[in-house]
């Protein structure tokens, strides 16, 4: 099976090249983790608020 | 090597209009931050929750806007200390710097400013308009159409003193203070009337009619400038996306 190649995001305004694939891919983690810690924050300060 | 991060630093910085991941992950945890940020607005009790929401997104406004500031020279498309000046006193960037704000809370107790304070969180809703392509559209319709809207504007002001003054003087025991009379006025010209202050004598319920309606006339100005500059704006992007 050939290998998809994460460098290169065929979109409507043309081809975008990512030159550093796995410096993205440790920022989308970074910003996930960041995400995931926001929605527990504002569930369990809703939960405290609503549910005591 | 410097320019290459801060190039890829403003394509993560500016929303994604490409499919580069890297760009919409950093826009959707900006669009959470500013979800979750408002929610201590909703809560009447504080938490340890609420301290980390502020702290956290405290931060993340301040490292965003430190970025957005040394990229500057690429947002306003010039290369210059003036590029970054230019950006500093831009409407986005102002209200950034209202929205980093609320941080001082979190170090200084006290209770009187606190909340005055707190009351920034508001301006951190400014910042979801970068990351709402319908946004964008209202507010280049609102700022194409700012100088008619300012002209009803002051109309409207004008008359909601006119009618005030009138009013004060001809039932002074309706109205403790000037203020009363001005929040009258305003409550009757935009037609809402909630009946907490009502006119007893003749002249002063003929003032009140005629407010009524003057305000129907006045308030629906807005609302037909803002509408057809809106459609001349849809009309033109359906035009250019045909073309």
């Amino acid at each position: 099976m050939k290998r998809r190649d994460q460098r290169h995001f065929i979109t409507d305004e043309g081809i975008f090249v990512d030159s550093h694939p796995r410096r993205t891919r440790v920022f989308v983690f970074i910003c996930a983790v960041i995400s995931i810690a926001l929605i527990v924050l504002g569930a369990g300060a809703l939960i405290c608020e609503f549910m005591p | 090597m410097n320019e290459k991060f801060k190039r890829r630093a403003y394509e993560i910085l500016e929303p994604s209009t490409m499919n580069d991941p890297a760009s919409k992950a950093y826009d959707f945890l900006m669009t959470l931050a500013v979800i979750v940020g408002l929610i201590p607005m909703m809560l009447k009790h504080e938490n340890i929750f609420v301290f980390w929401i502020d702290a956290l997104t405290s931060l993340l406004f301040i490292i965003d806007y430190g970025f957005r500031l040394y990229t500057a020279d690429y947002k306003m498309g010039y290369k210059s200390y003036k590029a970054y000046c230019a950006y500093v006193i831009s409407p986005l960037a102002i209200f950034d710097l209202l929205s980093i704000i609320p941080v001082i809370s979190l170090f200084w107790k006290v209770t009187s400013v606190l909340s005055l304070l707190r009351l920034f969180r508001v301006f951190r809703v400014v910042k979801l308009v970068r990351y709402s392509k319908s946004m964008v559209i209202i507010a280049n319709v609102l700022r194409k159409v700012r100088k008619q809207i300012g002209a009803v504007f002051v109309l409207v002001i004008v008359y909601i003193f006119i009618a005030a003054m009138l009013m004060f003087q001809l039932e002074p025991n309706l109205f403790d203070t000037f203020f009363d009379a001005l929040y009258w006025a305003t409550i009757s010209i935009t037609t809402i009337g909630y009946g907490d202050i009502i006119p007893v004598t003749f002249l002063g319920r003929i003032i009140t009619m005629i407010s009524a309606l003057v305000g129907m006339a006045v308030i629906a100005l807005p609302t037909g400038i803002i509408t057809a500059s809106y459609m001349a704006e849809i009309t033109k992007k359906k035009t250019k996306y045909e073309l």
